[in-house]
C-alpha cells in the first residue's frame, strides 16, 4: 500500500468509518429478528444477511484499523454513540417486518450503488474488498426485492403497511449519500470515484422508480452535513446493549 | 396444506462433478422464495457446489418391491454374478503344470 | 468386486405388509426403516410424532435463552459465532417441524399447540440466562448433553428423522468448538472472568443432569423397543459425564455435586439423584422463565401473523 499522506489519510478513515458503522448498525438491527421472524425459513434468511453485514463491517474495522493503527474490535466497540458514523436510516429500531423490509430495501439499493464506486476505487485494498462484498450483496438485493414485491403485492392493508414504512424512512435514507469530511481530497485521489452527490444522483433515480409506484410521489430530499451525526434514543439503547458486557469488566479478552 | 404454500425437495452436489443427492425440503409460497431458502438451508455455509430445487409434486416416486426387486436371478446383469476364481487357479494351475513338461 | 455369492434371494417382498403390525414391530425392532410414506400402526405414528415434535419445540424455545446476547456480544468474531448458532438451532426447529409435518400434523397446529403450553419443550430452557458465561457454558455443555442425545437418534427406525439427525449433529458439533472457546477464553482471562464461569456452571449443573430425564424401566419404553431412540435415558447421562466431568475439572472448575464421583470398579457414575419433581414441574410449564419465554413467543408470533397472511393465504392455512 502505497503511503497516504496526513490528510488523505484522515479522509480515508472517515470513508470506512461511515460504510463500517451503516454495515454493523443494520447487521445488529437485522439480527434481532433471529429467532422471531415471520417464516422459519425466512428467520435463517434475515440471520444469514445480517450476519454477512456484520462481516463486512469487520473487514472494513480491520482495514481502518490498518490505516489508524488501531484495533478493530475497539473501533467497532469503544467509541461514545457519538462517535459512530451511520446515515439517520440506520438510528430506528428494526420496527415490525415492513418497516424492516422497506429499510432493507432503501439500504442494498443504496450500498449496490456505493460498492459499484468503491470497487474501481484508486485504494487496491479497498476495491479489492468491495469487490467480494458486491458479490455477497447480489443475494441481499435479490432477497430484499422479493420481500418488497411480495408486500406491495399483497392485500391492501399490507400494501399500506409498507408505503407507510418507505415514507418514514425517505428522508433519512438520503444520508447513506451524506457529504463525508475530506470527500474532496479522497476524489482527487480517485479513492472515491464519484462524490457522494453523485452517488446519491444515481441513487435516487433508480430508487424512486420503484418505490414511488407503492408510496406515492416521494418529497424532494437531499442528504445533510449531519445525516451520519444525528444520534437517537433507539440507537443509545442499541449502544448501551453492544458494549453491556465488555463494559463490566475491566480490560478482558473475550 | 395451504393452496398457497408447497414443499421444496432439495437435491445438493457436493462438489463439481459429483451426482445431486436429495438433501432436504423447505416449506415456500413460491419458487423464487424456495430457492433463496434452499441456499440458506443447503448452501449458506458454502457447502455446496449447486443445488435443484424441486416441487415434491413433481415427483413420482416408485417402491414396489415387485418392480425394484422382483424374485427370480438376475445374477448376469451384475459383476457380482461371475465367480471365476476358482476356474482361474485351476486355469492357471494347469497352465503352469503344461509348461513344466 | 466382491465374488462373494450375488444370486437375487427368492423373495423381495417387503418385511410387512400394510396393517401387520406385529411384522411392522418386529421389523423397527430388529433395526428396520421406516419411510413417511410407508403404512405404520397408529401408535408407532404418535410416537413418533410426539418424539420428534418435542425436539422441533426444543429447538425453538432453545433460541430465546440465548437471543438476548446476540446483541451483546462482546467482539466482532463472538456476534457471528453466537447468531450464527442460533441461526442453526433455528434452521434445526425448520427440520424437525418438517420431520413431524410429514408425519401429519401442520406446522401451524404444533406452534398452537407449543404456544398454548399443551406440548412440552426441554427443561433446559426454561431457565434464564443472566451473564455472558451462560452463553459459554450453554454452548458447551447443554449443547454438548444434547448431541449425545442426537447422536444416538441417527440410528432412529424413523429414517427421516435419522437422516435429519446426522445433519443435525455436524451442525452442532460446531456449536461446541464455540462454546468451549467462550469458557476457555475467560478461564484464561481475569478472576472475575473465571468467577462468572464458576458462577454460571453452579447454576447449570442441576438442569443439565435433569436433561436426559429419569432413568426408565427398559422393559416398558416403547420408544426404545420401536427403536425410535437407540439408547436410554441413564445411558445418555453417564456417556456426558464419562467425556465431560474431565473437560471441566481439568480447567480448574469445580462441579457443584460432593457427591460425583467415577465408580472403577462398575464404570459407572456416581452422583447425588436429580430433582425429578422439579423436572416435571419445569417442562410442565414452571419453571422460571417458562411463562415469560412462552407469553414472548406468543406475542412475537401475533405480531408477525399478517405477513403469514399476506404471504400464505388466511389463518387457517398451514404454513409458519
Amino acid at each position: 500500500m502505497t503511503e497516504l499522506d496526513a490528510t488523505t489519510r484522515e479522509a480515508l478513515a472517515e470513508l470506512l468509518l461511515a460504510v463500517a458503522d451503516d454495515e454493523f448498525v443494520i447487521g445488529f438491527w437485522d439480527s434481532e429478528w433471529t429467532g422471531i421472524a415471520p417464516m422459519l425459513e425466512e428467520d435463517v434468511a434475515t440471520s444469514s444477511i445480517a450476519q454477512d453485514e456484520i462481516g463486512h463491517a469487520r473487514a472494513l474495522y480491520e482495514l481502518l484499523a490498518e490505516v489508524t493503527d488501531d484495533d478493530a474490535d475497539r473501533i467497532a466497540y469503544g467509541r461514545d454513540p457519538e462517535a459512530y458514523r451511520h446515515a439517520a436510516l440506520l438510528n430506528h429500531r428494526r420496527g415490525d417486518w415492513a418497516f424492516s423490509v422497506a429499510r432493507r430495501y432503501l439500504y442494498e439499493t443504496a450500498d449496490a450503488v456505493r460498492l459499484e464506486a468503491l470497487a474501481r476505487s484508486s485504494h487496491e485494498r479497498l476495491a479489492q474488498l468491495t469487490g467480494k462484498m458486491r458479490r455477497e450483496e447480489t443475494y441481499h438485493l435479490l432477497h430484499a426485492e422479493a420481500w418488497l414485491r411480495r408486500l406491495a403485492d399483497g392485500p391492501a392493508d399490507v400494501r399500506e403497511r409498507l408505503a407507510d414504512a418507505i415514507r418514514r424512512l425517505w428522508a433519512d435514507a438520503q444520508q447513506l449519500f451524506a457529504p463525508l469530511d475530506g470527500e474532496g481530497v479522497l476524489v482527487t485521489a480517485g479513492i472515491l470515484p464519484q462524490p457522494m452527490a453523485t452517488l446519491h444522483a444515481a441513487w435516487t433515480a433508480r430508487v424512486r422508480a420503484a418505490v414511488e409506484p407503492i408510496a406515492g410521489k416521494l418529497p424532494d430530499a437531499a442528504p445533510s452535513a449531519d445525516g451520519r451525526t444525528t444520534r437517537t434514543d433507539d440507537f443509545r439503547w442499541l449502544h448501551g446493549e453492544f458494549t453491556m458486557v465488555a463494559g463490566g469488566v475491566e480490560a478482558a479478552t473475550w | 396444506m395451504s393452496t398457497t404454500e408447497r414443499i421444496w425437495e432439495v437435491f445438493r452436489q457436493e462438489d463439481e462433478g459429483d451426482p445431486m443427492v436429495h438433501a432436504g425440503n423447505v416449506n415456500a409460497p413460491d419458487e423464487e422464495l424456495a430457492m433463496h431458502y434452499a441456499r440458506e438451508f443447503y448452501g449458506r455455509r458454502g457447502e455446496s457446489h449447486r443445488l435443484w430445487i424441486v416441487p415434491r409434486d413433481a415427483v413420482t416416486e416408485l417402491d414396489d418391491p415387485d418392480l425394484l426387486k422382483p424374485p427370480f436371478d438376475r445374477s448376469h446383469k451384475k459383476p457380482g454374478g461371475y465367480i471365476i476364481k476358482h476356474k482361474l487357479e485351476a486355469a492357471k494351475q494347469r497352465a503352469a503344470g503344461e509348461a513344466g513338461e | 468386486m466382491n465374488d462373494a455369492d450375488t444370486i437375487q434371494p427368492m423373495n423381495g417382498r417387503p418385511p410387512y405388509e400394510a396393517g401387520d403390525a406385529e411384522a411392522f414391530f418386529t421389523h423397527v425392532g430388529s433395526g428396520g426403516k421406516v419411510e413417511a410414506d410407508d403404512w405404520m400402526p397408529d401408535e408407532y405414528r404418535a410416537a413418533v410424532l410426539k418424539f420428534v415434535e418435542m425436539h422441533a419445540n426444543s429447538e425453538l424455545m432453545g433460541v430465546l435463552p440465548e437471543r438476548d446476547w446476540i446483541m451483546r456480544a462482546p467482539t466482532l468474531r463472538r456476534k457471528l459465532a453466537l447468531t450464527s448458532k442460533i441461526q442453526d438451532e433455528v434452521g434445526h426447529a425448520q427440520l424437525l417441524y418438517r420431520v413431524a409435518e410429514d408425519l401429519g400434523k401442520p406446522r401451524t397446529a404444533m406452534l398452537q399447540d407449543l404456544l398454548d403450553g399443551k406440548t412440552k419443550f426441554h427443561n433446559v430452557f426454561h431457565y434464564p440466562t443472566r451473564s455472558w458465561a451462560d452463553v459459554g457454558i450453554i454452548a458447551w455443555l447443554v449443547d454438548a448433553a444434547a448431541i449425545v442425545s442426537q447422536q444416538a437418534l441417527r440410528d432412529s427406525s424413523y429414517a427421516p428423522y435419522a437422516r435429519t439427525m446426522k445433519k443435525i449433529c455436524w451442525e452442532e458439533s460446531v456449536h461446541i468448538m464455540h462454546g468451549r472457546d467462550v469458557v476457555l477464553t475467560m478461564m484464561n482471562g481475569t478472576a472475575a472472568q473465571r468467577g462468572m464461569v464458576q458462577e454460571a456452571l453452579d447454576r447449570w449443573w442441576g438442569p443439565l443432569m435433569q436433561m436426559h430425564g429419569p432413568p426408565t424401566d427398559p422393559a416398558k419404553d416403547k420408544d426404545l423397543h420401536w427403536g425410535i431412540k437407540a439408547k436410554n435415558n441413564e445411558q445418555l447421562r453417564q456417556e456426558f459425564l464419562s467425556i465431560y466431568v474431565p473437560r471441566i475439572r481439568e480447567l480448574g472448575l469445580r462441579i457443584p455435586d460432593p457427591a460425583l464421583r467415577h465408580d472403577e470398579t462398575t464404570g459407572r457414575w456416581i452422583y447425588t439423584e436429580p430433582d425429578w419433581a422439579e423436572l416435571k414441574s419445569v417442562v410442565t410449564g414452571h419453571g422460571p422463565a417458562s411463562q415469560s419465554r412462552l407469553q414472548f413467543r406468543r406475542d412475537s408470533y401475533a405480531d408477525t401473523q399478517w405477513v403469514r397472511d399476506a404471504l400464505l393465504g388466511p389463518a387457517d392455512a398451514a404454513g409458519a
